[in-house]
């Protein structure tokens, strides 16, 4: 079944959409989720809320690629858990990680443009459509799918090594592109 | 910039690019050049110890080392282990080595071992060795063998106890171990009041779970497992005056009462102690490191000792300050 008669599905509110769902994207649901949340309990979890939110929320949303859709749930689910997980702290294990990598790309301006989501969407996607298919893998496992360096590499038939350096000059080349952007420093 | 707004702008990514990067096969395998370190503990430690009849299970050194590392021994040993089950394919071994059961969560501690060099392939993938496989578990046999994905009962997660698994050593020469290509896992799962008192269980193959699923022939065809899961363990019961609390030696379950229990399990998001277990003799254990419960809702919450537990020893238990006394 294609993702436009699932879509249906949940928009006819037919509880197939649900099975359906979790039949095509529930693997891809935990790599996600087993990507941010220590523990399998936590992951299994998550997804089953992921679900219910897609759920939830079409209609009124009629999303066109349900596995993006459902992607981006499953991530902001597992970050949100993560960070309650992890109360008064930054976020823990994977999350932390990325975000110490990322200081490297960070400004040090004190002043800080209000950006809004349309503004971010055309900044990063501008940065990644710019970049190799294997340059945009490896970084978008990294500080999307939170992947760390290890689990790229075994993925992607690539050394532990040579994902950090590419992932380096990426973040270098991250900086770059944002100062010229005008939200660097 | 901060890098938390660069996060949050790698998080606005266009659908097409995350998608062109999402993983569409299988993680590849990689080669375990050194024999792993718990297990070679676990092989230590059981190669000490009388293997006694009724012990017939724990032939293989491995499944005993397995289960001492859960911190079931002696005494305790005779009380929790119950029994177990075994299956196999031409690839590999399924041993259920425990089953333990309070009635309302059920834990099992499994051993896999290869028996040919496609199940020894499977071991050695970094992924599993990392971090265990899922195991389903299903009502009927029938949904078990002949239609999984579609009749799955419970989506089951574990953690792994032990590891092991090696095909070459650093000279390339090939080694031989009584527990070559084995590690061991537990499974747990919350049943509530819904026990159905026995399952059928089927591991699930790892890389089922890092793509979408396909129809592909799994290395754990042909194994399952059907497992007695009805209370096989003592309970002790407490109370603060409004929820119970259920204690057995590998689980704590908070049965709420109302809108107060709900305000006790949000609490446990925001607080530095966790569960404390008062003793008889005035000595304090904490039961894990955990914070709060590992599965809640407004119905129960119910997490895991570190290690199993004595309940007769157990005076009270405070959870988040509140005192839970026996019933």
């Amino acid at each position: 079944m294609d993702d436009r008669k699932t879509v249906e599905l949940f928009l006819s509110r037919d509880e197939r959409a649900i099975r359906e769902t979790e039949e095509k994207y529930g693997a891809y649901c935990r790599y996600i989720a087993g990507g941010i949340l220590p523990s399998h309990e936590d992951c299994e979890e998550c997804v089953a809320d992921a679900i219910t939110a897609v759920w939830n929320s079409i209609p009124p949303e009629e999303p066109e690629s349900l596995k993006a859709y459902i992607g981006r749930i499953t991530r902001n689910l597992a970050l949100n858990r993560l960070k309650a997980l992890n109360a008064g702290k930054r976020g823990g294990g994977v999350l932390t990680e990325a975000l110490n990598e990322l200081t490297e790309c960070a400004s040090d301006s004190s002043v800080e443009r209000e950006l809004d989501m349309k503004e971010m969407k055309k900044c990063i996607d501008s940065f990644i459509g710019g970049l190799s298919r294997k340059q945009r893998a490896v970084f978008v496992r990294r500080y999307w799918y939170l992947r760390t360096s290890v689990q790229i590499a075994e993925e992607l038939g690539m050394t532990e090594g040579s994902v950090n350096v590419m992932l380096h000059r990426l973040r270098c080349e991250l900086r770059k592109h944002l100062e010229r952007e005008g939200y660097g420093s | 910039m901060n890098e938390e707004k660069i996060f949050e702008m790698i998080g606005c990514l266009d659908d097409e690019y995350l998608l062109e990067s999402a993983p569409k096969s299988g993680i590849p395998v990689r080669r375990r050049r050194h024999f792993s370190a718990l297990l070679a503990a676990a092989i230590a430690a059981a190669s000490l110890l009388t293997v006694g009849g009724a012990s017939a299970a724990y032939k293989l050194l491995a499944h005993k080392g397995s289960v001492e590392q859960y911190g079931i021994s002696g005494e305790a040993e005779s009380r929790l282990i119950v029994g177990t089950s075994s299956a196999e394919n031409d690839h590999l071994r399924l041993t259920a080595d425990t089953v333990l059961s309070d009635g309302y969560t059920v834990n099992i501690i499994f051993t896999l071992e290869a028996l040919d060099e496609q199940g020894r392939e499977y071991l050695n993938r970094s992924d599993v060795l990392a971090e265990g496989l899922p195991v389903m578990f299903y009502s009927t046999k029938e949904s078990a063998v002949k239609d999984r994905s579609a009749l799955r009962t419970y989506t089951k997660t574990n953690t792994k106890l032990s590891g092991g698994a090696f095909d070459e050593d650093d000279s390339g020469k090939g080694r031989t171990l009584t527990s070559e290509g084995a590690f061991a896992f537990i499974v747990r799962h919350y049943f509530g009041s819904n026990n159905p008192g026995k399952i059928y269980v089927m591991p699930e193959d790892k890389a089922l779970c890092s793509m979408e699923r396909t129809d592909d022939p799994s290395v754990f065809d042909g194994i399952y497992l059907e497992l007695d899961v009805g209370k096989n363990q003592e309970v002790r019961e407490f109370t603060d005056g409004t929820n119970r609390l259920l204690l057995s030696s590998m689980n704590i379950t908070l049965i709420p009462d109302g809108d107060i229990s709900t305000a006790v399990l949000k609490n446990s998001q925001n607080s530095e102690t966790d569960f404390l277990l008062i003793c008889k003799d005035g000595t304090e254990e904490i039961i894990h490191d955990q914070k709060g419960f590992t599965v809640y809702s407004n119905d129960y919450g119910y997490t895991y000792m570190r290690k199993a537990v004595d309940i007769d020893r157990v005076e009270k238990v405070i959870y988040w300050g509140i005192e839970f006394d026996p019933i």
